[in-house]
């Protein structure tokens, strides 16, 4: 018997991907264009808020992206894509009832059981609004499973927020605190001008109660953490969710490690605690 | 009737290891620990009996096969020494392109035939071509089980269907590999079966027949510092040179049916004598040593990560990526789609990659995060000596020398090893 031969147990088709079809799109952005998808053969995709999926263009390649909806969303999930590259762009000119394959979920999510009880200070920075979507819309589906609600959203300019309808709900929702900043403002921008930090810095959570969310750019993890860490937050109250990139989503392709850890296996959602000590990680 | 013991009743290391999932070192030091009871063959190799091994996984715990709970009555728990010589046999050098044609027969063959200074496997047109005497091979055989080009579907766009691939139905057999680069292949069966087990490897790489070949040590090799000179593990059969003829260890069923027919002499003393000077080649060759202990690296990797000592190789590195490519632990690959001219058909690829292009770890932003070429060599460094190092209990270096043999900058990774020792002793 050679150590070959040991597990035969599962042979899953890792490559394959199954066919959905664009069942809404709605351009968000000049960048960003929101999709909704159903599999063809009607199945659930049955995620974990904070995975993401392998969307297979044939010709094209496979791109990682993030799932956007909640699981409470049954029958069809959102994807949000911005247009950077050969796949992404493609995916763009897509109409409506174009089919897609997806392979996943994928990767480690949010772990919703530890956060059940605790006040949450959501912070998503660009299209880090993306993924944590996926949370806050469970959280918001699951209000009374949850304490004290923050959500602080930044983009670089008004242009660029996305999610226009859904963020407006937010803040006429009484039970969550939202708020949102532009790096620059323009003409019609009547809200709050500065970096995401700048937020951060209003606040006065709680640090044993409360959690911290945050999905942005590499750069803002930088001075987000600090903002936290000057909150007295605990570094294992500090979830991130990290962006890499992808090949294969099942941990053979190297391409997304952080040190010892790969990316779509062990995260992309990482407790801070656990990484902090990673050179690679930010 | 005496209750004489039959080989079959004997477990390798290997096997032992196999189902502990663990190393077949680890194994090795339960037995030189005293903990688990073994004999030895005349060739040197540790053999432990089933009921010696059942009784030893009951004791701590572990779940015992079926096949190896043997009533204690039944068997004697000495080795049969006769027996085992059954599965060595002498082969004379001269009947190697018999052995080949025979081979052919039932395989496609491929073997090392010398390219340049060094060798390549190629596919073996005529047995009298295969040289076996070989220093080392340009490419690891982890060709075989990991092509360079793979497909991994085919599709069209008319009606998204998709087709995976047929293996090829006629079966490979690999000659003349050497045990580090079968120490290779083997790490690769980890990290295929790490996580998701994926079938596409495994199809192919269970296939493939493979006999292996004592090696020759240069100045670059260094498979005793990291333990991978194995010779009985891994292989259906191994051959030992012993001047004119091979001392053949035949390992496997399918060592059995390929060795069936082909004219071979009884082993004596003297044939054990000879291939255990060959197989200690590998201790006792003046090359260049990598000096700390292969299990001390995991911990100097880590003490060592902010060194200025990565920023100096980052200095001398190219970023062409040879290194990843000639390693027989490599295997991060990149995927691509391939159309055909009628933008319907297509298939989908994978190719080998390497982590020294700067556009490995780039995301579509255009964030690399691992931008210097310093923090690249020290990924390569921890994937080889840290990361995989615990979980598989091993390096996943095995020694062959390959990345500093044919690295144009001669950035050589025994060196590195030996450098980041001397520097962290000063931190």
């Amino acid at each position: 018997m050679s150590p070959a031969e040991t597990c035969r147990c599962a042979e899953k088709k890792l490559y394959v991907p199954r066919p959905a079809r664009i069942s809404r799109a709605e351009q968000m952005t000049a960048k960003e264009k929101f999709f909704e998808l159903q599999f063809v053969d009607g199945s659930d995709l049955g995620h974990q808020p904070g995975q993401f999926v392998e969307v297979s263009m044939f010709g094209y390649g496979e791109a990682p992206i993030s799932i956007s909806s909640s699981p409470t969303k049954k029958s069809s999930f959102d994807l949000c894509v911005r247009a950077t590259g050969s796949l992404t762009n493609a995916m763009h000119m897509l109409p409506v009832g174009s089919m897609v394959g997806i392979r996943g979920p994928f990767g480690k999510g949010f772990n919703v059981n530890e956060l059940k009880g605790k006040d949450v200070l959501f912070i998503g920075g660009g299209i880090g609004i993306v993924p944590l979507r996926s949370l806050i819309n469970y959280v918001l589906d699951t209000r009374e499973d949850f304490g004290k609600v923050t959500i602080l959203y930044g983009a670089k300019s008004p242009a660029e927020l996305l999610f226009a309808d859904e963020t407006k709900a937010w803040t006429a929702n009484s039970s969550v605190d939202f708020r949102v900043t532009v790096d620059r403002g323009d003409a019609d921008w009547k809200g709050h001008t500065g970096v995401i930090t700048t937020l951060i810095s209003e606040l006065n959570p709680n640090p044993d109660t409360t959690w911290a969310v945050a999905v942005g750019p590499p750069i803002m993890f930088k001075f987000v953490l600090l903002s936290l860490r000057s909150k007295h937050f605990r570094d294992d109250h500090v979830i991130v969710s990290l962006e890499r990139r992808m090949k294969c989503g099942v941990g053979k392709c190297g391409h997304c490690q952080i040190n010892s850890l790969y990316v779509c296996q062990d995260g992309p959602v990482f407790n801070y605690a656990q990484i902090k000590d990673f050179p690679e990680a930010f | 009737m005496p209750n004489k013991q039959s080989p079959d009743q004997l477990l390798t290391t290997g096997e032992i290891a196999s189902h502990c999932r663990v190393t077949t070192e680890t194994v090795v030091s339960w037995i030189k620990s005293g903990k688990l009871e073994a004999c030895s063959t005349p060739g040197g190799r540790y053999r432990v009996s089933k009921r010696v091994c059942a009784q030893f996984l009951r004791e701590y715990g572990m779940p015992v096969p079926e096949e190896w709970n043997i009533d204690p009555q039944d068997v004697s728990q000495h080795c049969d020494e006769e027996k085992i010589e059954m599965d060595q046999v002498v082969l004379a050098k001269a009947a190697i392109p018999e052995l080949v044609e025979k081979l052919k027969k039932s395989h496609t063959v491929y073997a090392p035939v010398p390219r340049g200074k060094f060798s390549a496997f190629e596919e073996v047109r005529d047995g009298m071509t295969v040289e076996l005497d070989y220093v080392t091979t340009i490419l690891p055989p982890k060709k075989f089980v990991l092509p360079p080009r793979e497909k991994l579907l085919e599709f069209s766009t008319a009606d998204f269907s998709v087709k995976e691939p047929e293996p090829d139905p006629r079966p490979v057999a690999v000659l003349g590999i050497h045990p580090c680069d079968m120490q290779g292949i083997l790490r690769l069966d980890f990290a295929f079966r790490r996580g998701e087990y994926e079938a596409n490897y495994f199809n192919r790489r269970n296939k493939i027949l493979f006999v292996g070949v004592s090696c020759n040590p240069d100045e670059y090799c260094f498979c005793d510092a990291v333990r991978s000179n194995n010779f009985d593990q891994g292989f259906d059969v191994f051959l030992t040179d012993i001047g004119q003829s091979y001392l053949v260890d035949v390992l496997t069923d399918r060592g059995k049916q390929v060795m069936a027919g082909i004219k071979t002499q009884p082993v004596t003393d003297i044939d054990r004598a000879e291939a255990k000077k060959t197989q200690d080649r590998c201790h006792t060759h003046p090359g260049r040593k990598m000096k700390p202990e292969a299990s001390a690296l995991p911990l100097l990797a880590k003490d060592g990560q902010d060194l200025e000592l990565w920023e100096e190789i980052g200095k001398k590195c190219l970023a062409c990526g040879t290194c990843n490519l000639v390693c027989p632990t490599c295997y991060c690959f990149d995927v691509r789609d391939d159309l055909e001219l009628d933008l319907v058909h297509g298939k989908r690829e994978r190719f080998w990659d390497s982590c020294q292009l700067d556009e490995f770890a780039q995301v579509a932003g255009g964030e690399s995060f691992r931008k210097p070429r310093g923090n690249r060599q020290r990924h390569r460094f921890n994937r080889k000596f840290r990361y995989f190092a615990a979980e598989y209990g091993a390096p996943f270096c095995v020694g062959c020398g390959r990345c500093s043999r044919q690295c144009v900058a001669k950035i050589d990774i025994a060196e590195i090893a030996n450098d980041l020792e001397k520097a962290v002793a000063k931190l």
